[in-house]
């Protein structure tokens, strides 16, 4: 167990719900968190819906070790379609929203429908009820979760909700909880908003059924050496992931005005002991031991970060490199409910092309800041941005210099940098996306010899496969690493669950998991076409730094996704084949 | 009585909310794995601030009074519930945000200062005195 193997499937429409055993079948192929939500994804959602239309369905997943005491066990999945890519979505985020909702005894919640009115979904043990939120509508994030506790009066409850950009469908709006923490990239917050849910509370006090406790205790302790034998670890616990900025900037791959020059002359500005200085608190989500975020408190600017992509996409992106300017920036994204990876990506394309004029830093600081109201509230440019970054550069004539895949804006490390960082963008589930492999360090480390691209093409799907089912167990990379790197993830879920799982096991789900996404992809109509980088990225070298005139050619592309392809039993077209699809027994799911 | 009593002291600047305390506690007290069952609470207040709840074994205990059952036995050794007849009733929480009444409602669970969340604490920031 540490599974209830149940689900509650709510109708807006009605204002009801059920709930649903989930068979065994789901669990023993796809693990739990990003698995099983993929599996329902896939199995319900016809092709071709508007994904702001009430056909969508948000599933909020929780896998077998959330609610137990597991390290870092404490994250959430949101799986839907994403109004922002028009494809797969699923994002991931921390706090405490996880156990809670575990010890009301589900393990997923399938959202559908749209409510007529405002609404706050109120899961309550096995009880859902249904609140209006009328009130509440057009209140920022901080305010609203605070409102809700307080109006539902109990401080125990856990609360994902919805600011004013995802009220307004602004396609890149985020889903928050915990004040400060987000389900951000894919526009997750509008679809919520297309249903009229203002937020879900949640409030659980049912036992978490870990089948042997004891066991797992001892797990727990060996789990928690593994985690601070790591020598990665120290550094994270102390700065978080602003310890990125140096090193990615002496490397030459920072976004730097609108993914154009790679490296900036100074960043000690903005650097991570510049933000340690700046923490007020620190903080950590549900069981963590590492603790790597970040409490920024100045005035009523209060946030959990800024975290690197921030750093780098609202810094030098957009030509800022004023600490309490980016985590002003963060802050209005966090209350207005966006994301800050899409934001500070858009900005730093209408910036960089002239679109928006700026001159000086103050000047920066207030357009920015006005832009993001303006997006939020969908007044004049505002209105165009907040439908995503392949409209923008349409409506703009500035799509070559959008950085984009599939829609999805491109995070903070320049996809120039490397063949793998690349391929991994090109190649992830959502659209650009740099949390699905990162082979950056390894290559950076020459553990590839500089002609082996097989290597590195080897090495993204197979740490795909592995990060998918990291984010089903759901355990977060920060304490494990990025994907199964130890025998301890399947040891603690065998003993929690009473199922048997091996590191193997859990890789098949996690490959199961990458081809059901595609197919879901394939069926709104993405292949190989789909799946190369941004031309500029192709023709333009990096402009600064050591990376100077570095590019990713369209012939090594085209190498890259044929030899990634083959690996993974996918068509000349990026399609699974059949022989694929019977190998991995997810016929079903089709 | 006019000693004062030890308690489990939560060092404000240490703690960064992972409530890792209070899963130990439940399993220490209660023998199963429940946040709610736990003894020591902290919950999020805002965006940066926690509110810390444990029992402090106070001075003048308001629960002590509050009890209908004599259920709150306060002498040298501390303040505590007598399990033998405490019945859940919640008077007591009525009156302290200290003192948690169990799921089922049968019981109050106040901490007895026994230690096991102290060690497992990451950031150290338990301490019995």
């Amino acid at each position: 167990m540490a599974r209830f193997h149940k689900l509650i499937r709510i109708d807006l429409e009605s204002q009801s719900y059920v709930r649903e055993k989930i068979p065994p079948e789901y669990e023993n192929k796809f693990l739990g968190g990003k698995g099983i939500g993929t599996a329902y994804l896939v199995k319900e959602l016809e092709r071709g819906i508007d994904p702001l239309g009430p056909e969508n369905k948000l599933i909020i997943s929780t896998g077998p070790l959330n609610g137990t005491i597991a390290p870092a066990s404490s994250r959430i999945e949101i799986v839907t379609k994403s109004p922002l890519t028009g494809i797969y979505l699923d994002c991931n985020s921390g706090g405490h929203f996880a156990n809670e909702l575990k010890a009301t005894g589900n393990d997923l919640v399938i959202i559908e429908g749209v409510s007529r009115k405002p609404v706050i979904i109120y899961i309550n043990n096995k009880k859902v009820s249904f609140i209006d939120a009328s009130e509440l509508w057009g209140t920022t994030v901080y305010q609203t979760e605070t409102a809700i506790r307080e109006k539902l009066g109990d401080p125990g409850i856990r609360i994902m909700s919805i600011g004013p950009a995802g009220e307004n469908l602004v396609r890149f709006a985020s889903i928050s909880n915990d004040y400060s923490r987000n389900a951000a990239r894919g526009g997750s917050g509008a679809v919520l908003g297309s249903k009229r849910v203002k937020a879900i509370a949640v409030r659980g006090t049912k036992d978490i059924p870990v089948v042997d406790l004891k066991g797992l205790r001892k797990a727990v302790k060996r789990a928690n050496k593994i985690i601070f034998e790591n020598p990665w670890v120290p550094e994270q616990r102390q700065y978080g992931t602003p310890r990125g900025v140096v090193p990615v900037n002496t490397n030459g791959l920072l976004p730097v005005n609108n993914f154009t020059e790679g490296q900036v002359p100074n960043v000690d500005s903005i650097d991570a002991e510049t933000f340690e200085r700046l923490t007020v608190q620190r903080l950590s989500c549900g069981e963590c031991p590492v603790a790597c975020a970040k409490g920024y408190g100045r005035g009523k600017i209060e946030l959990e970060g800024p975290e690197y992509e921030t750093i780098g996409l609202f810094g030098p992106n957009i030509g800022v490199l004023e600490p309490d300017t980016i985590a002003e920036f963060n802050y209005y994204c966090n209350e207005y409910g966006m994301d800050t990876i899409s934001a500070g990506s858009l900005i730093g394309a209408v910036i960089g092309t002239g679109k928006v004029k700026t001159s000086g830093s103050s000047s920066i600081r207030e357009t920015v800041i006005e832009l993001l109201g303006d997006i939020t509230f969908r007044k004049n440019l505002g209105d165009i941005l907040a439908e995503g970054l392949i409209r923008t550069g349409e409506e703009l004539g500035i799509s070559y210099h959008m950085p984009q895949i599939k829609g999805m804006g491109i995070p903070a490390y320049d996809p120039r940098c490397s063949d793998g960082t690349a391929l991994v963008y090109m190649t992830a589930d959502r659209g650009a996306c740099h949390l699905r492999s990162w082979p950056l360090g390894r290559e950076l480390a020459g553990m590839w010899e500089e002609d082996d691209v097989d290597g590195r093409i080897r090495f993204v799907k197979e740490q795909q496969d592995e990060k998918a089912a990291e984010e089903s167990i759901i355990v977060c990379q920060f304490a494990y690493g990025i994907g199964l790197l130890n025998e301890i993830l399947a040891e603690m879920v065998s003993i929690s669950t009473g199922e048997d799982w091996t590191i193997e096991k859990m890789k098949l789900a996690g490959e199961r998991i990458w081809n059901l996404s595609r197919i879901f992809n394939m069926r709104e109509g993405i292949d190989r076409k789909d799946d190369y980088l941004p031309e500029k990225f192709a023709r333009e070298g990096i402009k600064k730094g050591p990376l100077k005139g570095k590019k990713i050619s369209k012939s090594k592309q085209n190498y890259m996704l044929d030899r990634y392809y083959e690996y993974r039993g996918w068509s000349k077209d990026g399609l699974p084949l059949d022989s694929t699809i019977r190998r991995l027994e997810i016929e079903d799911w089709l | 009585m006019a000693l004062k009593l030890k308690y489990l002291h939560i060092d404000r600047s240490l703690c960064t909310g992972c409530r890792i305390c209070e899963s130990v506690c439940s399993i220490a007290k209660e023998g199963v794995l429940n946040r709610a069952r736990s003894r020591i609470r902290i919950y999020r207040r805002n965006v940066i601030k926690f509110q810390y709840l444990v029992c402090v074994q106070c001075r003048k205990p308001v629960c002590v009074e509050a009890c209908p059952e004599n259920a709150i036995i306060h002498d040298e050794k501390g303040i505590r519930v007598n399990y033998e007849i405490c019945n859940g009733c919640g008077e007591c929480a009525k009156v302290c945000n200290r003192v948690f009444i169990s799921p089922e409602g049968d019981k109050a669970l106040m901490c007895d200062q026994c230690g096991a969340c102290v060690p497992a604490c990451p950031e150290k920031a338990l301490s019995i005195r």
